[in-house]
């Protein structure tokens, strides 16, 4: 489990840290108003439902012999034979961060967009009238501005690495099974499998424990080591 | 220049292209889930874009199940008032401790930030629950969730932008802390509290572990808790002794069906509610 956990939070960590920024980056370039609010509130709705709805929805989506992308992929010609994709080992992280990244994505960008709507609009101005376009504007106004919080947000999640970087719970409950266990078992549902399910209390609370310490180590570490590099930290 | 418009140009048109497809991926999902438990020939294969045969028999089963029944006013029970309730308290906690001549202000900050990064882990949870008589009770949905520092950090800075000269004119009135929290506070705060109302809401309605593994009665299972079961498979078994449902045999659109009754209260409010939310969360973030 400590394999799978790392893993997937390292997946994650790798993934999910830049496209919140980019959709921010792209909504703030958006002049239609309306657009750029109907656009936002739909990428919001996600985060408000839960992973056992996104669960179910996935079961039927990937269904080996009905699933929409299995028709399509079979369509394409691109597989010959219907894929079981939550059940296989291979697919099982991609699906956990791409299904993450669907679901958060629009959610994690509100901070951005937030950090954006704080840049003095003089800083742009000075910069058009010095015949920067929008790709110059964004590298140097835009893109220096959001790396604070991009290392805050990174910082905080160090600290849930052993968590596998916050929702995995939900994710590896709700589409685990006995045959992906290999890939899907986390620390969080093996410490709720043996304690609860099997009552092991003690064990399982020392495993927890474990978790708790290294993921407030990890937390600690990555705090220090973006003071050092970057002048940024949360404390 | 002119070759710089015309690239914006094409830009804002790839910008534009993406983002619609974006949201057109974020939104298929759903759109699949409705149409198919909507759809009739679901046993024969879902359908893509549009229901081949319309039928509300999916719902008609789901809404004259009991335990569905039963579980859904659970669910609205447990929002309400843990809505109400952690609302308050954290608007509580909030006004006492952005005052900065509370004595150990500091050490009570200090003491309710430890458990955002440090936890006692889930069997220590388990026994304390046990030992407060908290498991297999209503409670349980709610005193856990009382205090949280994420809601108490929104509304502190959420109250610093009233200035203190309120409060020092209405003390000269006769005000007493109550009646400035009441009368002055809350009102001028209301966009947090319709923020910290809308997670709070989301967060009770969604909620599934507690009752998955905190309560035995079924009585206290709520919506998502069988929607664990339904998803996870087996309880959709139940719903096909209903005599329609049998003679229909479409497991899979009952699944969805149930789904979308779990999630359409959600949807509903939740366009109202965002124009709160935005400045709510950015507030409480950026000066947290």
């Amino acid at each position: 489990m400590l394999r799978n956990t790392v893993a997937i939070a390292l997946l994650k960590l790798a993934f999910l840290s830049l496209p919140p920024m980019i959709l921010a980056i792209l909504l703030n370039e958006i002049r239609v108003m309306a657009f750029k609010r109907i656009s936002q509130t739909i990428s919001y709705l996600p985060h408000f439902i839960s992973w056992v709805v996104i669960g179910g929805i996935i079961y039927d989506l990937l269904n080996p012999s009905r699933g929409l992308l299995n028709k399509l992929l079979l369509g394409a010609g691109i597989i010959e034979a219907p894929i079981d994709f939550i059940s296989t080992d291979l697919y099982f992280w991609p699906l956990i961060v791409l299904s993450h990244l669907w679901k958060e994505v629009g959610w994690a960008s509100i901070l951005y967009l937030a950090v954006i709507a704080t840049i003095d609009p003089n800083l742009f101005e000075a910069a058009e009238i010095d015949g920067a376009g929008r790709r110059a504007k964004t590298r140097w106004i835009t893109w220096p501005h959001l790396t604070g919080i991009f290392m805050i947000l990174f910082i905080l999640h160090s600290g849930k690495i052993m968590s596998g970087y916050g929702d995995t719970f939900d994710q590896a409950y709700v589409l685990g099974n006995v045959s992906n266990r290999g890939v899907s078992d986390i620390l969080d549902t093996y410490v709720l499998r043996i304690g609860l399910e099997n009552l092991r209390f003690s064990f399982a609370t020392a495993v927890n424990l474990f978790k708790s310490i290294l993921n407030l180590g990890l937390l600690l570490t990555a705090n220090y080591l973006s003071k050092r590099l970057t002048e940024k930290s949360l404390f | 220049m002119a070759g710089h418009a015309r690239s914006e140009r094409s830009g804002d048109v790839a910008i534009y292209a993406a983002l619609t497809a974006f949201c057109l991926a974020v939104l298929y999902p759903f759109f699949y889930t409705v149409i198919n438990s909507l759809n009739a020939n679901l046993p024969f294969g879902p359908a893509f874009l549009w229901p081949t045969r319309w039928t509300l028999t999916n719902y008609r089963v789901v809404f004259r199940d009991p335990s569905l029944a039963g579980a859904f006013s659970v669910t609205v029970a447990r929002t309400l008032v843990g809505v109400v309730l952690v609302t308050c308290n954290c608007a509580m906690a909030g006004f006492a401790l952005r005052k900065k001549r509370l004595t150990f202000r500091k050490l009570y900050l200090a003491i309710l930030l430890i458990p955002v990064f440090f936890q006692g882990g889930l069997i220590p949870t388990y026994l304390n629950y046990r030992r407060l008589g908290l498991l297999d009770s209503f409670l349980v949905f709610i005193i856990p969730q009382l205090f949280a520092f994420f809601y108490l950090v929104i509304f502190m800075s959420g109250f610093d932008d009233i200035p203190d000269s309120l409060e020092e004119s209405a003390k000269m009135d006769g005000a007493g802390y109550f009646r400035i929290f009441v009368r002055i506070y809350l009102p001028l705060a209301l966009p947090i509290l319709a923020t910290i109302s809308l997670f709070e809401g989301v967060a009770q309605w969604n909620s599934w572990f507690d009752s998955v593994y905190f309560t035995n009665s079924p009585g206290l299972m709520t919506l998502p808790a069988l929607l664990v079961r339904v998803v996870k498979g087996g309880e959709v078994e139940d719903f096909l002794r209903d005599p329609e449902a049998y003679q229909m045999q479409n497991p899979e659109g009952l699944k969805l069906a149930t789904m979308v009754v779990a999630v359409l209260p959600i949807t509903l409010a939740y366009p109202f509610l965002q124009r709160y939310f935005v400045k709510g969360l950015t507030l409480g973030s950026l000066k947290g």
